[in-house]
């Protein structure tokens, strides 16, 4: 009974593992993720912040003074930028301010950490239709630095700022109605303005989203996809909750290179996790000039089918024939039409040779050997937005692995190396980039890639080359 | 340092702040002017975009709930079922009238929205009243010169409502919204030659209270071939 307990225990932290930051994310309107030194940060209302070592695990430890509420932070040049609002509902007042402060580094634990004191450089004075909190910031792609805040109390506003200092430049400018949270980010001539809709900080019952807007222009107009403007309260859904996690807000971009970008937000409950307030990071996605939220990465049964070719990533065995009677071209309609059973390991594992086994890619058949079951390895450890995964062949321990020689080859058995862990970054375009942990003998980054049509290898990534891209198709 | 002198330090700031808001606040203060006109005798059309913006409002009604999370249909559906005022789905409310209210007699106000949307929090500020966990109620005469057939009410509203053209339910909003342009629609309805009467009901809890309508055709675009006016005393 206590082993089936701990079992249940262990599958449940398994399930947890499988779509949501590990270790101890809990947060409420965490800031754009930032990475310093090697390790990620993000600061939340109420002061502090999250800490992790791999944008997988993370914890408790990050320093942010000021109190108030819904931080954001930037690096610009050598120093960080962080914002945060103060202010509340005083009756009608809503007096609210946005302060900045610089950091030369987020790690508490360097010596050269230490903020400058705090300036206020926005907010609203009480009496207008604008609530001064939730700020967001945003470099543009020609070195100027924006600024955008407010509630539901009116309108979103946006600021430019002194990338020098982070004081206001010039008037604001209202570019949105009835929503909070703001955050811009630029892509591709596009300036485009995130914010969310719905009820916030009511857990479980929150009705929080994401939704986006885009411009030309950093201070609008900025119109959703069927050209209702924002300040009219427009705005197309990116992410509103996904099975068990409610209500998605603060969203924030991470670009983690070429053709890969992640953002951060939180869900305002958990219900894996006592309907608490979580961090999430999620793949972000492009589509016909919108951003899309990929989903998180799920455990199961997959073809890996290459989007050079369309083919897929299979064992190099024999292809054994599946021994339905002779079929040809003639419309032979002897007997009654039945249904076939698939091909099954147990009628083919027998003819495959032991010991390691190396790869092509063929036609996708939907045969034993061409189907790989990828899981989570929590212990393992992650990166930004995911834990490693281990790729094995369905119904075996065969494990995907990179080798010496900077090839992949599949070995009888998992043994938690990392050259047998796999991080798996879902593109900006929908598509995979899969890459072991480590490539034995070097430091390079190297990614599963197509060198020919049927043959797979490693190689450096390149985002702009089909032969760096897969699709996951489940099964 | 000692923890109390911290503490009456972080005090002392957080009222120096607080001072900052009041003074930086006072002379902006929001104007009535800024958000409405009282309305005219001339009929009124619908803007461009075929937002109706005449209305003849009342002075808002108290209601108790703690959050628009609660304004659910059972919700809605029970508040309008309760008898606020005498003739409240009947009358033709004119400017400057009077409703009684429990105790207290509330007024009705026509008035020209300057903006696209019916800003109720300033509606009731400028009137002195009570802005949060209030009900609404707003009327507008509709005249078209035809029939008008196979239209959508549209609107938003932050956050629930309730509308009703020529007595029958066509529009409802609910659970805790955001004003969004076009974010409910009714079913097709016609807006008869002559006159018509649009009434209905916002409920609002903490924070900004607002609503927009506008009639849509079959091609999803504004109508705004018909007048907008309200019932005023002569003057």
């Amino acid at each position: 009974m206590r082993n089936r307990i701990m079992a249940t225990a262990i599958a449940a932290m398994m399930t947890i593992a499988a779509s949501a930051q590990i270790g101890s994310p809990y947060i409420h309107d965490p800031s754009t993720v930032v990475e310093c030194d090697g390790k990620y940060y993000t600061f939340g209302t109420g002061g502090g912040g999250l800490i992790s070592e791999d944008g997988w695990n993370w914890h408790s430890g990050g320093v942010r003074p000021g109190g108030g509420v819904a931080p954001d932070a930037i690096k610009i040049g050598d120093r960080y930028l962080v914002v945060y609002s103060t202010g509340g509902v005083q009756g009608v007042r809503y007096g609210s301010h946005v302060y900045a402060m610089w950091n030369k580094t987020l790690d508490p634990e360097s010596p050269d950490f230490g903020y400058t004191d705090p300036i206020d450089i926005a907010g609203s004075n009480g009496y207008e239709d604008c609530d001064g909190i939730d700020p967001g910031l945003m470099m543009g792609p020609d070195g100027r630095l924006w600024l955008v805040y407010g509630t539901y109390f009116g309108y979103l506003r946006v600021v430019e700022l002194d990338p020098a200092t982070a004081r206001a430049i010039g008037d604001p400018v209202n570019v949105a109605l009835s929503c909070e949270a703001g955050e811009m980010m630029y892509k591709d001539g596009w300036y485009y303005l995130l914010a969310t809709h719905g009820t916030c900080c009511s857990g479980v019952n929150s009705t929080y989203e994401i939704i986006v807007g885009r411009s030309k222009y950093p201070t609008g107009p900025y119109y959703d996809n069927l050209g209702r403007d924002m300040i009219h309260g427009g705005g197309r859904l990116l992410l509103a909750s996904e099975p068990r996690r409610i209500g998605a807000g603060h969203f924030g971009r991470f670009i983690v290179g070429d053709g890969i970008e992640k953002f951060s937000f939180h869900f305002e409950g958990d219900l894996d996790r006592s309907g608490r307030s979580v961090l999430a990071i999620r793949p972000l996605m492009w589509k016909d000039g919108w951003p899309v939220a990929g989903k998180p990465f799920e455990n199961g049964e997959y073809s890996i089918v290459s989007e050079r070719r369309g083919y897929s990533l299979e064992l190099a065995v024999n292809n054994v024939p599946m021994n339905t009677g002779a079929r040809g071209v003639s419309r032979n309609a002897d007997g009654p039409v039945v249904a076939l059973e698939d091909q099954k390991l147990s009628d083919v594992i027998g003819t495959w040779p032991e010991g390691n086994i190396n790869l092509r890619i063929g036609p996708e058949l939907f045969r034993p050997h061409q189907a790989w079951v990828i899981t989570e390895v929590p212990e393992a450890g992650g990166y930004i937005g995911g834990a490693y995964c281990k790729i094995t062949l369905a119904g075996t321990n065969r494990t995907l692995t990179a080798t010496a020689d900077r090839e992949i080859t599949t070995v009888p058995e998992f043994t938690g190396a990392p050259e047998q862990l796999w991080r798996i970054d879902q593109l900006t375009d929908g598509t995979y980039r899969i890459m072991p942990k480590l490539v034995p003998g070097t430091d390079q980054e190297l990614v599963l890639i197509s060198v020919a049509d049927s043959t797979p290898s490693l190689g450096v990534f390149d985002p702009d080359s089909d032969n760096s891209k897969w699709n996951l198709n489940k099964h | 340092m000692n923890r109390w002198v911290i503490k009456a330090l972080y005090l002392f700031t957080a009222c120096l702040l607080s001072l900052q808001a009041f003074a930086a606040g006072e002379g902006d203060k929001a104007q009535f002017s800024d958000y409405y006109t009282p309305a005219t005798a001339s009929p009124a059309t619908p803007d461009v975009e075929g937002f109706i913006r005449r209305w003849t409002i009342l002075e808002p009604i108290a209601k108790t709930f703690s959050s628009n999370s609660m304004l659910t249909d059972n919700f809605l559906s029970e508040a309008m079922a309760e008898t606020y005022f005498k003739d409240q789905y009947t009358v033709i409310p004119v400017d400057g009238s009077k409703a009684k209210v429990g105790k207290t007699n509330l007024v009705w106000h026509s008035l020209d929205s300057k903006l696209f949307f019916v800003n109720l929090l300033r509606f009731a500020e400028g009137y002195g009243k009570e802005y949060f966990q209030q009900m609404y109620w707003a009327v507008t005469i509709i005249d078209c010169e035809e029939d008008i057939e196979n239209v959508r009410l549209a609107g938003g509203a932050n956050s629930g409502a309730v509308w009703y053209l020529n007595d029958k339910e066509i529009l409802r909003l609910t659970n805790d919204r955001d004003l969004i342009v076009d974010d409910c629609a009714s079913q097709r309805v016609t807006l008869k030659k002559g006159r018509n009467i649009l009434r209905g009901a916002v409920l609002n809890g903490q924070g900004m209270a607002t609503f927009c309508l506008r009639f849509l055709d079959e091609c999803g675009e504004p109508v705004t071939g018909y007048t907008i006016s309200s019932l005023l005393k002569k003057r």
